[in-house]
């Protein structure tokens, strides 16, 4: 559906009007009816004041401005929640930028998150285990969280400060709430708590010879989560002997044993107990039949396949073998799967050290060794997470049906290893698969690169890349593991050569595109990440052969660990990468980063618009929003969260879309009794002030320009006028609507009236839907709506525009085709060049881009009813109407760089049970950008004969054009090229309506025919 | 003999007429139970389509299915009801990871999927029984539809 339409009919011929299109979104099951998921903040709500039919809240407090300069755009990935409502990873920006930090530095970033994180205090409730400030000016401190004075069992945090401002808090937390009027003294003794447990101890034995530096058992009063309640409770650690190891939860108030668990470590009871021995190394045939020195680790008599011999291990914090800290261990699944309830995880152990009957385990393992070796030695990074965290890994891990599962993979923690199938020979047989995983861990402890679209193509990328500089005898991956039957180029990739000697586009044979001009853009593989990795890889190889591997891979990895964020794309790469050459070397490597990413069609300006965009509101983004039943205005931020804000704003029967100005103090709307209502907020004190702006009820839609001078109204009475008030001059003008007529003397018809309205960025054009009427012989007239701009202000005269010469209206299709309707356009809010708008073809709903200075259209999401789209404060984003199987939302999908297409895959839910969301910023900038006009050049220009059968001809009175394009009514191009005499051959085409787009390097316009 | 045969006939067309009438997944308009995973190193994809008749398709590349048996249609009807008495209508998780299992119920475009795998998200554990719940009565059937 890209390019979908580029729209253009002779004849106007609608059998459904827009009227009915705006209603026609299809009966929903409904679920939260008017239930907004939002955290509500009891305020004290002042009844309904001097104006009827509307009620605000005045006492609602906002964060003034110099706490919110604290935590600048603090941000909650992907929304997700614990159970409580607490984030577990919140990103915060703040201006701060500095190489030092200290616990000052934490606690000030946790009380800036205080409300957040729902604590009432901070000193009290984090107290840091573990902190640590990196050579290149990372600071980590990780903490548990107490209540009462009594540690949760359940909450623990990390922080993360870096140079660049960027602060992450992650973790488990538990709202202080949670806590109130609990118990914080105990009524039994920790020996009463053992005592109690005694009765469950089967083999209890005491160690003796560990008395001076073991405690066999311990305990510690904590508050332990059980059935969904906090209960102060003791915790107690005991080794019944060293073969079994149970913690127990015991009441600490009634006594009453709450919870007991064991150990995954399945010890074999020699009877006679022997002390740890500690590491040692043992050395067997791997799954290549290669010789390999692996480090395991004794206790008693048996052998785990434990490596605590490595720089990070922590024997104090250490509990083994079961958890280590800075261990590599690698684990047996028993071919079981992790998504199945039987799923079993056991250690790999030998009672003599000896391991040929385990090459799985002795390639794993040793595989797993070098890449942290990798890591550790190329790039200073102390292990996956960069602080020494154990590597583990899986063998013998099946599929959901219990077959041999041919593939591996990073599930976040630990990286598992399947026995193979038809395709593949085991996958922990190679050092790139292992190198691959483990580079997955990196990836997710650094960037996180988002797993889809072209996020997720670099994530899979960078896994290839350092699988390849890890295992970097060739530029093969997976050579060891794929068989030639299936790849013919005897390896699942292949980055000196993506296409790897499989066929075009034949992904399964291991094909992947090495140019952008090939990119994979179906919705399959999370939007083609294992695809479309072949171009990234591609232009490392290029880079690595330019400047050699050394260079090469210190360069992608400082792209990654610095400048590269969760949803960043291609071009993003390209820039982080002559970035990160640019830091560490010199010239020539600049100049190889830049011409590898350019040989596969990874440009400078790739993604990007042409015409200049304004600058971005350096604001919090914020959404307004109605809920169902339309009587409750809400604000949140981006992430749904309304902690700063009391909701609803502003309560009573509304009737219009909210209209906010670009530094969202003023806003506009109409109330349900028609009259006009004036809304501000102080961003500083908080205070919201709702007005009437205009008494008569005579009101159907309002909006405001985003400098706040000017408002665009429509009257109730459905008349084809357009009013605008200038607030400075207090002066206003109404201007008739009209349609252009065109040189074919086509009729597009009457203008019945306009509906929905958006000023431009520079308050000089008024974008709008307006329903249409065609009269027909029979009698019964057509309706459909479309779209087009009014010129309504003129910024070089300071004045109103001209309302009597007719040249004022322009738009966006000066003809639809039959039986479709365009309506409710927004501006991208940094390009006046790009709109956004429904379009309803048929029964179907697309959310289309268009960039008016290029022509092009693309789907943006193909929706079930009217989207109402806007897009985000900085265009990456577009929200919209959603509705679903189960009820009405806002939506929102990411949008690449065009801003008229999407991010494939990732289309999610914002705000449920919500409507016609507005996105705004509360940050000031210059509006007043050098920007074109927004409006279409409506060409004088005719197409004959038309119907044509063979030639068809272009007269053009002014100007002329270089090319053309013929499509379909489905948007497809059915041919191209230069355009001759100005005449095109259409003689090929079927029968039926086609739509031909005119182009020079300054303009286009696109007119429609009939094929005879 | 004849009437034998005419009997025989008879039973047959009833028989046939009497049978879930197969729909065609191109042409299908009803609701579908997609499931399925996709990624790892290999970036294999495994999914499957279930129609509320019984008839499941698989496919390898998420674009072409291939139909491999049809399923009791009071089973596949008890799963699309499970997808709302548990829970899954009002659920929203959309969490791809590098190993990424999803479920999904819609009809035409109106489709509500659920996905897991990545690391910021917890899918529901009944979300993951019913997973895998669907994914034993797929494996269940390995013989081609002729």
């Amino acid at each position: 559906m890209k390019h979908i339409l580029s729209l253009l009919i002779v004849l106007l011929v609608s059998a459904q009007g827009f009227a009915q299109f705006k209603q026609a979104a299809p009966s929903q099951k409904k679920i939260n009816t008017d239930n907004l998921k939002i955290n509500k903040i009891n305020k004290v709500v002042k009844p309904s004041n001097d104006h009827e039919g509307f009620r605000y809240h005045e006492s609602i407090n906002f964060k003034n401005r110099d706490q919110r300069n604290v935590a600048q755009s603090a941000v909650s990935l992907n929304r997700t929640n614990n159970e409580f409502g607490v984030p577990q990873l919140i990103e915060v920006h703040t201006q701060v930028k500095k190489s030092n930090f200290a616990r000052a530095d934490f606690y000030q970033l946790l009380e800036s998150q205080r409300e957040v994180l729902q604590q009432t205090e901070i000193v009290q409730s984090f107290r840091p285990i573990n902190e640590k400030m990196e050579d290149i000016g990372q600071y980590h401190v990780k903490a548990n969280q107490y209540a009462n004075d009594v540690r949760v069992y359940d909450g623990q945090i990390s922080t993360h400060f870096y140079q660049d401002g960027k602060r992450l808090i992650m973790g488990r937390v538990i709202p202080a709430e949670m806590f109130e009027g609990l118990a914080h003294q105990a009524s039994t003794t920790k020996d009463q708590a053992f005592e109690t447990i005694q009765s469950n101890f089967t083999h209890y034995q005491t160690v003796e010879w560990f008395e001076k530096d073991f405690n066999q058992w311990s305990a510690e009063l904590v508050y332990y989560n059980h059935h969904d309640h906090y209960h102060l409770a003791w915790y107690v650690d005991v080794y019944e002997n060293l073969a079994d190891r149970h913690n127990y939860f015991v009441d600490a108030v009634s006594g009453e044993i709450l919870n007991t668990y064991g150990t995954i470590c399945k010890f074999h009871d020699h009877g006679n107990l022997a002390p740890p021995d500690g590491p040692t190394t043992a050395t067997n045939q791997d799954l290549l039949g290669i010789n390999r020195t692996i480090n395991t680790y004794e206790v008693g008599s048996t052998f785990f396949m434990l490596d605590a011999s490595r720089s990070m291990f922590n024997a104090g914090a250490s509990e083994l073998p079961d958890d280590p800290v800075g261990g590599i261990l690698t684990l047996d699944a028993k071919n079981t799967a992790p998504q199945n309830s039987d799923f079993q995880v056991e250690h790999v152990t030998s009672s003599n050290n000896n391991w040929g009957n385990n090459p799985t385990g002795v390639s794993a393992h040793y595989n797993a060794g070098q890449s942290y070796e990798y890591f550790r030695n190329t790039h200073n990074r102390n292990s996956i997470n960069g602080e020494g965290g154990s590597v583990y890994s899986l063998i013998n891990v099946a599929n959901e049906n219990g077959s041999s599962m041919g593939n591996a993979f990073w599930n976040g923690i630990a990286m598992f290893y399947g026995n193979g199938d038809s395709a593949f020979f085991p996958l922990a047989r190679a050092l790139d698969v292992a190198g691959h995983e483990i580079s997955h861990g990196v990836v997710q402890n650094t960037a996180n690169l988002e797993y889809q679209g072209e996020s997720g193509a670099m994530n899979e990328s960078f896994a290839d890349i350092f699988g390849a500089m890890i295992d970097r005898d060739d530029w093969k991956i997976g050579e060891d593991v794929a068989k030639s039957n299936v790849f013919p180029g005897g390896a699942l990739r292949d980055m000196q050569d993506p296409h790897n000697n499989a066929s075009t586009n034949d992904y399964g044979s291991g094909w992947q595109p090495k140019h952008v001009n090939e990119q994979f853009t179906g919705s399959q593989d999370n939007g083609g990440v294992h695809i479309n990795s072949g171009i990234p890889n591609h232009a490392f190889y290029l880079f690595a052969t330019e400047i050699n591997k050394d260079r090469a891979e210190k360069v992608f990895y400082r792209a990654l660990d610095v400048y590269l964020t969760k949803s960043s794309r291609f071009v993003d790469l390209r820039n982080a990468v002559v970035q990160a050459a640019d830091d560490l070397y010199g010239t020539a490597e600049v100049d190889a980063a830049k011409n590898a990413f350019s040989a596969v069609g990874i440009g400078e300006g790739s993604g990007t618009t042409t015409q200049e965009d304004a600058g971005v509101n350096p604001g919090d983004d914020l959404i307004a929003f109605f809920n169902l039943a339309k009587d409750e205005l809400n604000i949140v931020d981006e992430t749904v969260n309304t902690t700063f804000l009391g909701n609803p704003v502003v309560s009573g029967g509304l009737l219009s879309r909210i209209s906010v100005t670009d530094d969202g103090s003023e806003m506009v709307v109409i109330g349900q009794d028609r009259l006009m209502y004036y809304i501000t907020v102080n961003w500083d004190s908080g205070d919201v002030n709702v007005s009437v702006l205009s008494s008569d009820p005579i009101w159907r839609n309002v909006v405001i320009s985003k400098d706040g001078e000017h408002i665009a109204a429509l009257f109730d009475d459905e008349t084809p006028r357009i009013w605008v008030y200038n607030f400075a001059s207090q002066n206003q003008r109404e201007y008739e609507l009209y349609n252009p007529t065109f040189s074919e003397g086509v009729s597009t018809g009457d203008v019945l009236f306009a509906d929905a309205m958006e000023f431009d960025i520079t308050g000089q054009y008024v974008v709008y839907d307006a329903s249409n009427e065609i009269p027909s012989g029979t009698g019964v007239s057509i309706e459909y709506w479309d779209i087009g701009f009014l010129h309504c202000w003129d910024r070089s005269t300071n004045n109103f525009t001209s309302n009597t010469n007719n040249n004022y209206i322009s738009k966006l299709f000066s003809a639809l085709p039959e039986g479709v309707s365009a309506g409710n356009p927004t501006f991208a809010k940094n390009s006046p060049f790009i709109v956004a708008f429904d379009l309803l073809e048929g029964n179907n709903y697309d959310l289309l881009g268009a960039n008016l200075e290029t022509g092009d259209i693309g789907t943006l999401y193909q929706n079930t009813g009217l989207s109402w789209p806007n897009y985000s404060r900085t265009d990456n984003q577009i929200i919209y109407n959603l509705s679903t199987l189960f009820g009405d939302d806002i939506g929102i999908t990411n949008v690449n760089g065009d801003k008229i297409s999407p991010v494939p895959n990732s289309d999610d839910f914002l705000i449920i049970g919500a409507q016609l969301g507005v996105w705004f910023a509360n940050g000031d900038r210059n509006l007043y950008v050098n920007t074109d006009d927004v409006a279409l050049v409506e060409s004088n220009i005719s197409l004959f004969p038309n119907p044509a059968s063979t030639l068809l001809n272009i007269e053009v009175k002014e100007g002329s054009f270089d090319n053309y394009s013929v499509y379909d009514l489905k948007g497809a191009i059915l041919q191209s090229g230069n355009l001759q005499n100005n005449r095109v051959d259409i003689s090929d085409l079927p029968s039926g309506q086609y739509m031909i787009k005119l182009a020079n390097p300054l303009n286009w316009t696109i007119k429609s025919f009939v094929k005879e | 003999m004849k009437q034998l045969n005419l009997a025989i006939l008879l039973s047959l067309l009833c028989i046939i007429s009497c049978k879930t009438q197969k729909e065609s997944l191109d042409t299908y308009e009803g609701m579908i139970l997609e499931f399925g995973n996709s990624g790892g190193f290999t970036g294999a994809i495994d999914c499957y389509r279930m129609m509320e008749n019984g008839q499941l398709f698989k496919s390898n590349d998420g674009k072409n299915f291939t139909e491999i048996t049809s399923m009791d249609k009071k089973v596949a009807e008890q799963m699309f009801e499970n997808f709302e008495t548990l829970g899954f209508n009002e659920m929203r998780i959309n969490d791809p990871g590098n190993m990424t299992f999803y479920v999904s119920l819609g009809q035409g475009k109106r489709v509500q999927t659920l996905k897991w795998g990545g690391t910021s998200q917890i899918p529901d554990p009944n979300l993951k029984r019913f997973y895998t719940n669907l994914f034993k009565l797929a494996s269940q059937a390995k013989n081609p539809v002729k």
